[in-house]
């Protein structure tokens, strides 16, 4: 498994953070390469709720699913992709003075057989970029 | 000399064909003007490529044509077409963008008008008969701005194939 995590302060209340990021269907609206969320399948706050994903790369659209594995109000939102190339998603908020911390956490299986040539320090500095883009992109919408 | 007849043929049967697989969709499809210029520097370098291997030069009809339909890529990049899909329909895909961005907007008559940190965005949609202009403008400084556009965006279909591929 590799692993990136970022973090930076957000101007909101942690719960304001957490409401925004446990609904699903926004997601798309910061994570550059996910397309859509559809066929939510119950509450997303419930452990076990699936959805499916598309992410669109290289002009190529991947589509799978995705469920919840944990949500603590105000505090953290996890859920793990459950076809292809399995990954955990972690969000926390902790207070910080005012502000609220967010932090992501990504764990991911590296896809040997999509990697070909490409070295494992680039696939993984690509991931890096793409989740700073994430938290940034966060703090974009619900600061402006 | 590379005449000018043939390659005007292939061009136009090119814009055909995309025309008719545009035509024949059925979902909500959204043609951006950047394919377009894409397309027209993809034919023009073809073209010279072609004329480079023969040892060849374009004739001057088939020169200044090149020259335009690279001006004409370069005019119509900012152009944004939705095509299958109406008017309501496409105003409530802009207010669910909007509303997934937690931006704040106000509405007057065909226009949005979107608060941003930077300069304001407006957002407007023409009629252009078979399709719609979507017109998303200002919102420099803005990165709201940036992931409006890039959210509104991905809800339609591309105007040229995608490979889908389950996981």
């Amino acid at each position: 498994m590799s692993r990136v995590a970022q973090s930076l302060e957000v101007t909101c209340s942690p719960e304001s953070l957490m409401n925004y990021i446990v609904d699903v269907t926004n997601h798309p609206a910061f994570i550059g390469p996910l397309k859509s969320v559809t066929n939510i399948k119950g509450d997303v706050k419930k452990p076990g709720t699936g959805w499916d994903w598309v992410y669109s790369l290289a002009g190529i659209e991947l589509s799978g699913k995705a469920e919840t594995v944990r949500f603590v109000p105000g505090k953290e939102f996890v859920y793990k992709t459950t076809t292809g190339a399995r990954s955990t998603f972690t969000y926390r908020a902790d207070s910080a003075g005012g502000k609220t911390r967010l932090s992501l956490d990504v764990e991911y299986d590296v896809p040997q057989n999509a990697l070909g040539k490409m070295q494992l320090s680039v696939f993984e500095k690509l991931n890096d970029q793409e989740s700073k883009r994430v938290v940034e992109n966060l703090k974009a919408l619900l600061e402006e | 000399m590379i005449a000018f007849g043939p390659w005007a043929g292939a061009y136009i049967g090119i814009l055909a064909l995309w025309s008719l697989a545009l035509a024949m969709r059925r979902r909500p499809t959204l043609w951006k003007g950047r394919s377009l210029l894409i397309l027209n520097v993809g034919f023009a370098l073809a073209v010279l490529v072609t004329a480079i291997a023969c040892g060849e030069r374009p004739d001057n009809a088939l020169a200044a044509f090149l020259v335009s339909i690279v001006v004409a890529g370069i005019i119509g990049t900012r152009l944004w077409l939705l095509f299958h899909i109406d008017r309501a329909v496409a105003e409530q895909i802009v207010e669910k963008c909007l509303g997934q961005t937690l931006a704040k907007y106000e509405m007057d008559g065909d226009r949005y008008t979107v608060h941003t940190a930077g300069e304001d965005m407006t957002i407007e949609i023409g009629n252009v008969p078979p399709a719609l202009r979507i017109r998303l403008s200002g919102g420099r400084g803005s990165k709201k701005a940036a992931l409006i556009r890039s959210l509104f965006g991905k809800q339609f279909c591309g105007s040229v194939p995608t490979l889908r591929v389950r996981t």
